[in-house]
């Protein structure tokens, strides 16, 4: 709708790698609201993490829990049971590891709960790169606020990124730390 | 047996021992004063794999519920202290 209504144009590379997904981990930096639109539009049969205050939000509330997404704030089992019922079902699985949307300009933090997903599932990750330019609703402006031209998004599929050498380090939790400095350094040589 | 019980610094090494161990942690960053997930970065899910760790360690069970107060590897240290001299 949005698109058609000429407001953002949205680029995507690698369109045909995300329509044929089944059963797949997807990761994503998260810098705008549309993300999870977009994504849900480019993946079939789409499953999504949400952080939880989601769940209380008045207007998203309804939608997450209708779309039957998965809270990030079940116990760590549960959460992981979830997680590997829903891609064994087929379902891809979309995660942004930053938990929350990006701060233009400053550098990303990622949690690291998608990585011990990653790991315990065990599960392959597609990692996807998402940028925006102008920036517009992203984290700390208005969504009202619109952007001076038109936005074009971009959305790149990177690469599919075996877990089996993270594995191979040994604890789970070096496993995890080594998972997400390679995703916090990859995203972040597309920072602004 | 009260007889062997560690000393805090005996705890204190030992746990910085672990942390270096299990999440690669620099040994400097590891003081008492050093709050486990703001300072370190640790997890829940980290939480939960050291608890399992300190449970070996002092052979007991740690409730849960007596970690959720826990913010410093001081804090850490005085638990486990605690756990190993029975006043618990």
């Amino acid at each position: 709708m949005l698109r058609g209504l000429g407001l953002i144009r949205l680029t995507v590379d690698g369109r045909a790698t995300l329509s044929a997904c089944h059963g797949q981990l997807v990761v994503a930096n998260h810098p705008t609201l549309l993300d999870v639109v977009m994504l849900m539009a480019l993946l079939p049969n789409a499953q999504c993490v949400v952080k939880h205050q989601l769940w209380a939000n008045r207007f998203l509330g309804p939608v997450v829990r209708a779309a039957g997404y998965i809270s990030n704030d079940l116990d760590a089992e549960a959460l992981l049971q979830a997680c590997r019922a829903t891609l064994a079902a087929g379902n891809n699985l979309i995660i942004f590891p930053e938990g929350t949307r990006s701060v233009p300009g400053q550098p990303i933090k990622l949690h690291r709960g998608f990585a011990n997903i990653a790991l315990l599932a065990p599960a392959d990750l597609l990692v996807l790169r998402i940028g925006c330019d102008p920036v517009t609703l992203v984290k700390g402006s208005p969504w009202w606020q619109v952007p001076p031209r038109r936005a074009n998004f971009r959305i790149v599929v990177s690469e599919l990124l075996p877990i089996a050498p993270f594995l191979a380090v040994g604890p789970r939790a070096i496993g995890a730390r080594r998972l997400a400095s390679h995703l916090q350094a990859y995203w972040g040589r597309y920072g602004d | 047996m009260p007889m062997d019980v560690p000393d805090k610094a005996h705890v204190l090494a030992t746990l910085t021992g672990y942390l270096i161990e299990m999440f690669e942690l620099q040994a400097d960053a590891i003081t008492p004063q050093a709050r486990l997930f703001d300072d370190l970065g640790l997890d829940s899910i980290d939480a939960v794999d050291l608890v399992v760790r300190l449970q070996d360690y002092t052979g007991r069970k740690i409730p849960a519920s007596e970690f959720k107060t826990v913010r410093t590897v001081g804090d850490v240290v005085d638990q486990v202290h605690a756990l190993l001299s029975g006043q618990h």
